[in-house]
């Protein structure tokens, strides 16, 4: 986001890659560290892997409310949340955040008013997907087929980035031993392997320590910074006369206004959070319906505490540390190294890459389910039975794997634009899914025209094919295109028959008597 | 290709039909609190607009951040609230209990 040309990720600074060549034993004992660590945890995963569809996709739904919270942390905050984030900070100021975290305060109510809804209807009728839920109700497989289409878009967008951070990383961890095409070949394998062996269980097993290892690496990083810059306070005073402009909204770039900060805010994190095909199966996965609240609240907290007093503080000082030609994604690795001993600092860098496995992990995992349940067995092979459908999951988990590894290796200056676009994309399947489990009026033709209205205008604004009203950062037709969609959706139902009272009965009658 | 639009064949009642008790929220419970958290939602918009825009700090830290720790407090003492207050019903306890805080 920043103006200023930007050096590439590739060329680290000279001093960094000669401290990191000489602590390189160091580097790579933390390392190593990290890979045992994941490797007893895939064991003892294993261990309670029961090999059927139920436990591979949805844990057999008896996640506990603490290793449900951290899994969707972990693989919400990714490598983007831990390199990403306190880039635009750097770079636009802490406006960015308070418009993420004033999108969790809207979030989390969402979860838990909306999870505990989904959980209800997906256990009663075996749901493992969005497409279970969606098609079944509106009975419709082109509704079914939007899912497949989301979670293709969303997860194959997602798996490359984390694919590209992650050979990144690794590259810098071994001083370049490992080469970044080897890095990114090096994780798709570590995560195939976990994951077509031990499933939904394994993920959330791996999810739980290593959003506990993000959560305190950024704390900790905080208080680093605070040390270096001599107290709270200077780490906002020394940006002098810039500090209104990052410590104010509507920020350096006048983009993030209040309306802003709140719709944009709430529309993203509920399409990365809850409308995710990750996100939207850990609500099947949670152990037991009372338990969504603290899911809830342990989510709005612990981001919190990350966001502010990690990335911000990441972000903010790094504008007193670093030069304005510093590429704002590596502004937290070189800021590491500089206010912190070189051990943590590796610690840090290997913090990144358990938040890029575990989000790579998460959505390899959802789109092998989607693609297999939602698709192939939906459309061409109805017939396929629980261990077929077990084993085509593992086929597609490998097979995406090798189109991220591509898609990593030749296509990788796309992504960034597109992992925006699909978030907004994700957001469209909400009114579908408010209608399931909240409103009876929707219809099956609302359910049909509206989002693929909304996603047309989506990538129209997008490509400023057409004129749009009210232009919004990060994704420029988010805001207009969601409300077209909420607007067609009530609209049409207003004008067509609503489901089956057999079909109402069996999720809001249902929603009714349980909640 | 198996490919099923069931909808198009099925009998759909009109909409006077729909049940009274299926609506966005039946418990005077999960009312109360889809008010609370508007409010909280409505503190955010407000805190951002009237405080967020100020320069000034407070124990060293910019009134924003202050403002937008203070929204997420209030978001979990509404769902610590939930919390304490819920009850869970005998059939919810049955569909839960198979695996209930097997793996916490």
């Amino acid at each position: 986001m920043s103006s200023v040309p930007i050096t590439p990720i590739q060329a680290l600074p000279p001093e960094l890659a000669e401290t990191i060549s000489t602590n390189l034993p160091l580097s790579l004992g933390i390392l190593a560290c990290y890979v045992i660590v994941f490797i007893g945890i895939t064991h003892f995963a294993r261990r309670g892997y029961s090999d059927s569809l139920s436990d591979h996709i949805v844990a057999s739904r008896g996640l506990g409310w603490v290793v449900a919270s951290l899994t969707l942390v972990a693989t919400v905050l990714s490598g983007v949340g831990m390199a990403g984030f306190p880039g635009t900070v750097y770079s636009v100021g802490f406006s960015f955040i308070a418009m993420i975290l004033v999108g969790y305060a809207v979030t989390a109510p969402a979860v838990w008013y909306l999870g505990r809804r989904m959980w209800v209807v997906g256990k009663e009728h075996d749901h493992q997907t969005p497409g279970d839920l969606l098609g079944d109700y509106y009975q419709s497989d082109t509704v079914r087929l939007y899912t497949v289409l989301a979670s293709l878009a969303f997860n194959t967008t997602y798996i490359v980035a984390q694919l590209l951070a992650g050979g990144l990383i690794l590259m810098i961890l071994t001083g370049g031993i490992v080469s970044f095409e080897l890095g990114v070949i090096v994780l798709a394998l570590v995560v195939t392997a976990h994951l077509t062996t031990t499933g939904m269980r394994g993920i959330a097993y791996l999810d739980t320590f290593n959003g506990a290892l993000i959560t305190v690496l950024l704390g900790g990083f905080g208080v680093f910074i605070v040390i270096h810059a001599g107290g709270v306070g200077e780490v906002f005073n020394s940006l002098g006369d810039a500090r209104a402009g990052f410590t104010t909204a509507p920020g350096v770039t006048g983009l993030f206004t209040p309306e802003v900060i709140l719709i944009v805010g709430a529309l993203f994190t509920i399409g990365n959070t809850l409308l995710s095909p990750a996100g939207w199966i850990r609500m099947y996965s949670v152990d037991a319906e009372r338990n969504f609240a603290k899911v809830a609240a342990m989510i709005v907290g612990v981001l919190t505490l990350i966001y502010v007093f990690g990335t911000s503080f990441i972000g903010i000082y790094g504008q007193t540390v670093l030069s304005e030609g510093t590429n704002p994604d590596t502004v937290s690795s070189l800021l590491a190294f500089d206010v912190m001993p070189f051990g943590l600092a590796a610690l840090f860098l290997v913090g990144i890459l358990a938040a890029i496995v575990s989000t790579t992990d998460s959505y390899a995992h959802v789109l092998a389910a989607t693609v297999s349940r939602d698709f192939i067995k939906a459309f061409i092979s109805p017939d396929l039975s629980e261990d077929r459908e077990l084993v085509l999951n593992r086929i597609v988990i490998i097979a995406t794997m090798l189109a991220g590894v591509a898609g990593a290796l030749v296509y990788s200056s796309l992504i960034t634009p597109l992992a925006l676009f699909v978030v907004a994309m994700a957001v469209q399947l909400l009114p579908l899914l408010f209608g399931a489990v909240a409103w009876p009026r929707a219809s099956t033709e609302a359910a049909i025209i509206a989002p693929a209205v909304a996603t047309i205008l989506l990538g129209l604004f997008q490509f400023q094919m057409i004129p749009n009203p009210y232009v919004t950062p990060l994704v420029p037709g988010i805001l207009v295109a969601t409300v077209a969609n909420f607007v067609l959706f009530v609209g049409i139902s207003f004008l067509t028959s609503p489901q089956p009272l057999d079909k109402m009965e069996q999720y809001h009658g249902l929603i009714n008597r349980k909640l | 290709m198996s490919w099923s639009e069931q909808w198009r064949s099925v009998d759909r009642p009109d909409s006077s039909e729909i049940p009274d008790e299926f609506s966005i929220s039946a418990r005077s419970t999960e009312k109360m609190m889809l008010v609370y958290f508007t409010g909280t939602t409505i503190i955010a918009y407000l805190g951002m607009k009237f405080i967020g825009t100020r320069d000034q700090l407070i124990a060293g830290l910019p009134v924003m951040m202050w403002t937008v720790v203070l929204v997420s407090v209030l978001v979990i003492l509404g769902l610590y609230a939930v919390f304490t207050r819920s009850e869970p019903s005998e059939q919810v306890a049955d569909l839960g209990d198979s695996t209930e805080a097997k793996h916490e």
